[in-house]
């Protein structure tokens, strides 16, 4: 059963083998975890939460499209999830209808980072993202931390490749600034 | 016991669930509904906004607005303002329900919202614009009275006649223009002076339908223009 796809133990699912859901929450457990855990930048209820992405993700399960990737399905899932999960929490807006989405930007192209510039990346993100804005703050968790990538955190988000770019690109930005603001160096 | 089930993950907790069936699927046909529904409402919007785009398109037709701008300055005055700003309104934000139903859909979400914003205005300008050019609308003008809730629109529009803008048959020709009846059976003299903008080449005789814009007086019309509308 390990060696199917996240894609073919769903269609085993949708046709009646329950317990075959225990190996895709195997495998995104750790991931939700750590993805809920930096969003939400709160430790107490992360198990619960994920334990109610797992519910509604089972729950929903004949929805999922099997032509399409299993992963961003379950992680927009968690998205709303925890996007609800902060609404309740704090009166931030989280995600509100913005001209990011609405006009067309010149695409940013995907950059691969260097190995060691991606971790210093990952370091410092770790180290701010209590101070980032929900709009930057996921696009930089799901791509460094969840190493997904543009057109994926797209799928997740239901957003524009190119807003996707835009985001990573000002999240860094700001990244940057809150360095420099702290003292700190940054890259 | 308590703590055994702390130390339980929350995958364990959730496959316990499952197993002892405490946790059940959606069935498909859920989902099946819930596009329908959506689809439905999408076409749903889609023909509400189509109907009132070629209203507004047989609207400006009928009551000669369209011809206004041909008369310079005044005429693009005249014809912004006479234009249905509250259908227009209505229809505009009737794009914004559509691109909101279809803004979770792939399709649409992958290019920039502006986009389909201006795919959604496009067709339904085009389209509208061809359902205007067919008798629909004339035909529900016409049975204005039996039709429950559009009637009212048909009816209040049907009699509205924007500000110095004329649309009737010349009933005779006289020398210092014409006479004509318009929609409402008034009957009209229209005065051609110099003043008058008249298009290249244009003969008006008994039994055209034109388009008059100039003030009115009485029964009197000063024209600033004329069109003839079997020329459109």
């Amino acid at each position: 059963m390990s060696e199917l796809t996240d894609e073919e133990i769903a269609i085993r699912v949708q046709q009646g083998d329950d317990p075959s859901f225990g190996i895709l929450m195997q495998r995104y457990e750790q991931k939700l975890t750590r993805f809920g855990r930096k969003f939400l930048s709160v430790d107490e209820d992360i198990k619960d939460r994920v334990q109610e992405v797992f519910i509604k993700a089972f729950a929903s399960i004949q929805s999922f499209d099997h032509r399409q990737r299993f992963s961003p399905w379950v992680y927009r899932i968690a998205h709303n999830h925890f996007v609800d999960a902060l609404k309740k929490k704090s009166r931030e807006k989280v995600f509100s209808l913005d001209l990011d989405v609405f006009f067309p930007h010149l695409v940013a192209p995907e950059t691969a980072d260097s190995e060691t510039h991606r971790e210093d990346l990952k370091r410092m993100l770790d180290k701010c993202l209590n101070k980032l804005d929900s709009k930057y703050k996921e696009p930089l968790i799901l791509y460094y931390f969840e190493d997904m990538d543009y057109k994926e955190i797209a799928d997740i988000l239901q957003i524009p490749v190119s807003t996707v770019g835009v985001r990573l690109q000002r999240g860094k930005t700001m990244m940057k600034r809150i360095f420099e603001e702290s003292g700190e160096t940054y890259g | 016991m308590d703590n055994n089930n702390d130390k339980k993950t929350a995958a364990d907790k959730v496959l316990e669930s499952i197993n002892a069936g405490r946790l059940k699927k959606l069935p498909g046909w859920h989902f099946l509904l819930k596009t329908i529904l959506k689809i439905t409402s999408v076409v749903i919007i889609s023909l509400m906004i189509l109907h009132l785009v070629s209203f507004i398109f047989f609207m400006i037709h009928r009551m000669g607005v369209i011809y206004a701008p041909h008369f310079g300055f005044h005429g693009w005055f005249a014809f912004f303002g006479a234009l249905p700003l509250h259908l227009i309104l209505l229809s505009i934000i009737f794009v914004v329900f559509l691109l909101i139903l279809v803004r979770r859909y792939p399709l649409v979400y992958r290019r920039p919202l502006l986009y389909s914003a201006i795919g959604i205005v496009l067709l339904m300008i085009i389209g509208g614009h061809m359902v205007a050019k067919t008798d629909f609308h004339a035909r529900l003008l016409n049975n204005a009275e039996g039709i429950p809730i559009f009637g009212e629109l048909y009816r209040r529009y049907g009699m509205h006649k924007p500000h110095n803008m004329h649309v009737g048959v010349v009933i005779q020709m006289n020398e210092s223009g014409f006479v004509m009846k318009d929609r409402r059976e008034d009957t009209l003299t229209v005065i051609i002076g110099p003043e008058t903008r008249v298009p290249t080449g244009a003969v008006f005789k008994k039994g055209d339908e034109v388009f008059v814009f100039g003030s009115r007086n009485d029964g009197t019309v000063q024209a600033l223009g004329l069109h003839k509308i079997g020329n459109r």
